[in-house]
């Protein structure tokens, strides 16, 4: 286990130098430059402005040679340089704003497993009654809500009509956990529902691919309790692929929750990074998918490790 | 709700007249503007933390480079300016107490108050402002806004410790509106290398912490130079925290629960329902922003076509954008200033809504199924939504038409290349006329030929002539003229006055938004404002 750890620790390296390429290279490929969005329309023209803010930003260099110059100030000082838009510097900006999404993340991912599992164990042990039928109605319903819309309906009926929850805004949980709990029902809700609904047809589909194997009618046959015979040896089986969605779902949610974080004012890195790919700010974009890449790496080996929790004869390579 | 009306004639002639002769100190002392800040004393019961929902978050601290919008950014309350504003819209003394302009209007003396502080101490003096301009008109260090709103300003020049001269690019008495807070911002020269990180400025309330898309939290400048007609040092607030909140619905939410006191804007959808059910709850203020109008492209595509622009413009009904965009608030316009202003003109004639006219021109010149491209800012919400209204109308006379929505970059860059058959504008408020017919339509202003790219000599000759007359009545008339020729010519065709509205909670007293909405002006808005418990 260790040696495979490393072994894809190891693997990172590659994995990120061809995302840092891809990224640096990417970024350039869209319509407009900075220059146009820090210069007037009409001064963007002017070569004299434009040769200034080139010089200025380090564009007048040819394209490998910036990247090179970039990634070695990562891999040697680890500095991200500064944002283009607010002249700050990139990884203080981005390491600021990580704990509020990962945050977001986790507690999102962790509802909609704790809804999906169940729910979708229930669905399968029970299926073609009444049971299954609501809960594979309730899970397709999740899935066709638009997620921002969803998420202003929470906010206008438990913030507004009920009063229970605030609307928006972020607290961290090492200043008041109890008011942190709070700010983060709605937005993780918001999000969470929608991955518990994937997550349950998913579950419920595993469910039914491993309750017809001959291992669990031979668990039955030996009159162990039904219980057991789902719990402790069917649903450990099809919890693998369920795991690696909602692996691949806290990776996609580290970057794509902007919509979320714009309704509940939530300060995360997908709101930074969407604001710099439309401002063109390139060095803020390329720090921010370089991070995100490398969580979501990270994020993947975590799940091939659970695998052999939940199944120790599963051999990794 | 009180909808906010300038009501001056001639204002800038009196004024020019005060500030020349140094009567406007003797009136600015009544008023309660003494110098030194350590002479007044705090009010002894007014105070609290404002918490203020933005409909937006600052884009950088550094208010040379990122546009510190005065009617919506909480950051607009650190800047004070050459001018200042009067709740009116008047442009009155700020941290210069008097100003002059040469015989021919192409210098211009600012005679600066003593004793006014930036926020790190450091006294506002010549010098100082003389770099705050250098690093406004330098592109790598200012924002192009800033820099277009004092683009008739060529130089900078120190007289003495306390008097600063600008010089102009061409005679203009705009120099005086240009200078205000917005657009022109001042900050500590010695602070200007962390602006991005700790902007230090001359406002009310100081700089304390930023963090983007969460909170900015700013506190009372206590050695604020302005005091209350009582002689009490403004402002009154101790602290105000800005809090970005994009989603109008999560504002106004936000505002009725008691998480924020204060909100910018609504949505116009939520302004008739919030009237009818919370006026008794809450303060409410509707205020001109500007205007919309639709842009027809001279450079390129099928409205080189007088007549096709015609069409186009006989095509649009303001009534139904006044509806389906604006659910009946603010009032469809032919020009941009609203009535009850002093530069609203009289005796302007424009187009109507007529689509059986329309039809017939498009028939006459076998320009049925004409494509159209209409380029709107994708994150521009009214904008998008007159762009569909706009879209209906010309399609049902006849024209093919696309949106074209872009964002921010390559919306830039399809004006510039003049990619576009019409695009659907906006303007905000412009306290002198010559920022919108002058950096709108004269066919010099390097804005100008990105957007129509129109060009008319007598426009130009009332424009430049308008540019250098001192006299209201004189440049109104000039300007009535020339927007007459516009309307005429249709490089525009205007659709309808911008408003916001925003609300307060009852705790919140002493806040009355300036009349195009500025946050903060001289004696009032957040300057004046305190809770309640």
């Amino acid at each position: 286990m260790i040696r495979y750890t490393l072994y894809r620790l190891v693997q990172l390296i590659p994995v990120l130098l061809m995302v840092s390429v891809f990224v640096f290279v990417m970024i350039y490929a869209l319509p407009g430059d900075v220059i146009d969005a820090l210069a007037g329309e009409s001064e963007a023209q002017d070569p004299l402005v434009r040769a200034a803010l080139e010089k200025e930003l380090g564009l007048d260099k040819p394209v490998y040679v910036r990247y090179f110059v970039w990634l070695g100030k990562i891999v040697i000082y680890g500095d991200f340089g500064k944002s283009i838009t607010t002249g700050r510097s990139i990884g203080v900006e981005v390491f600021k704003r990580i704990p509020a999404t990962v945050y977001l993340a986790i507690v999102a991912v962790t509802l909609s497993l704790i809804i999906a599992i169940p729910m979708g164990t229930i669905a399968a042990v029970r299926r073609r009654t009444w049971v299954d039928y609501v809960v594979t109605t309730a899970s397709v319903t999740g899935i066709s809500f638009p997620q921002f819309w969803f998420a202003i309906l929470c906010v206008l009926f438990f913030s507004l009509f009920l009063g229970w929850l605030p609307a928006s805004e972020y607290k961290s949980p090492f200043d008041d956990l109890g008011l942190s709990i709070k700010h983060l029902i709605l937005p993780a809700s918001a999000l969470g529902v929608r991955l518990a609904a994937i997550t349950t047809r998913l579950t419920r589909s595993a469910m039914l691919d491993e309750i017809r194997k001959e291992y669990v009618d031979t668990a039955r046959s030996l009159g162990l309790p039904e219980r057991r015979v789902i719990f402790k040896y069917t649903l450990r089986n099809a919890l693998i692929p369920t795991i690696t969605v909602a692996g691949l779902q806290f990776g996609n949610l580290l970057g794509g929750t902007v919509v979320i974080e714009a309704i509940f004012a939530w300060p995360g890195i997908g709101l930074t990074l969407y604001d710099a790919i439309v401002s063109r700010d390139y060095p803020m974009v390329q720090a921010s998918v370089l991070i995100l890449a490398t969580a979501f790496v990270l994020v993947n080996l975590l799940v091939d490790l659970t695998y052999r929790l939940l199944n120790p004869r599963i051999r990794l390579p | 709700m009180a909808r906010q009306h300038t009501g001056h004639e001639d204002e800038f002639s009196r004024r020019q007249f005060l500030a020349g002769t140094g009567g406007a100190l003797v009136g600015m002392s009544a008023l309660g503007l003494a110098g030194q800040a350590a002479a007044a004393k705090r009010h002894p019961q007014r105070g609290g933390t404002l918490n203020y929902g933005a409909s937006g978050d600052a884009s950088g601290l550094d208010a040379h480079r990122h546009n510190t919008n005065h009617v919506s950014a909480p950051l607009s309350v650190m800047y004070t300016g050459l001018t200042d504003l009067d709740q009116a819209g008047n442009i009155v003394p700020g941290l210069a107490e008097s100003w002059e302009p040469n015989k021919d209007l192409t210098s211009w003396v600012f005679h600066l108050r003593k004793g006014v502080l930036f926020h790190n101490g450091r006294e506002v003096d010549a010098e100082a402002i003389k770099l705050n301009f250098e690093r406004i008109k330098n592109p790598k260090t200012g924002g192009d806004w800033e820099r277009g709103a004092i683009a008739n300003v060529d130089r900078a020049e120190v007289i003495d410790r306390h008097t600063v001269r600008l010089y102009a690019v061409a005679p203009s008495v705009t120099m005086p509106a240009n200078v205000m807070h917005y657009p022109t911002r001042m900050m500590a020269p010695d602070a200007f290398d962390t602006a991005a990180d700790h902007p230090i400025g001359t406002g009310p309330f100081k700089f304390v912490s930023w963090t983007r898309y969460s909170e900015t939290r700013m506190e009372r400048f206590e050695n604020y130079w302005e005091t209350d007609a009582e002689g009490n040092n403004l402002p009154y607030l101790d602290a105000i925290i800005g809090k970005p909140k994009q989603e109008p619905s999560v504002r106004l939410t936000a505002l009725r629960t008691g998480q924020v006191d204060f909100i910018d804007t609504m949505a116009q959808a939520d302004i008739t329902p919030f009237n009818q059910d919370h006026s008794n709850d809450y303060h409410i203020w509707e205020w001109h922003r500007g205007g919309i109008f639709t842009v027809f492209n001279f450079r390129n595509g099928p409205f080189q076509d007088k007549r096709l622009r015609t069409a186009a413009s006989h095509a649009i009904d303001r009534n139904a954008i006044h509806h389906a965009v604006f659910y009946g608030h603010g009032a469809m316009a032919d020009q941009p200033y609203p009535e009850g202003n002093p530069w609203h003109l009289e005796g302007i004639t424009s187009l109507e809504y007529d689509p059986e006219r329309a039809k017939a021109i498009l028939k006459e010149a076998r320009a049925v199924g004409t494509e159209v491209s209409l380029l709107c800012l994708s994150t521009w919400v009214i904008g998008r939504e007159t762009a569909q209204v706009v879209q209906d109308l010309l399609s049902a006379v006849g024209f093919k038409v696309e949106v074209n929505l872009l964002d921010m970059v390559p919306w830039r860059q399809a004006r510039t290349k003049g990619a576009f058959s019409a695009s659907i504008q906006g303007n905000t408020f412009r306290y002198d006329p010559d920022d919108f017919f002058g950096r709108n339509l004269y066919s010099k202003s390097q804005y100008a030929k990105i957007l129509s790219g129109w060009h008319n000599e007598r426009y130009d000759q009332l424009i430049e002539e308008a540019k250098r007359t001192v006299d209201t009545a004189r440049r109104k008339a000039m300007y009535t003229e020339a927007w007459n020729i516009a309307n005429a010519e249709l490089p525009f065709f205007f659709l309808h006055e911008l408003t916001d509205t925003s609300a307060a909670a009852k705790a919140v007293q002493g806040y009355q938004p300036g009349s195009a909405g500025a946050l903060a002006y001289h004696g009032g808005g957040l300057r004046a404002a305190y809770m309640t418990t």
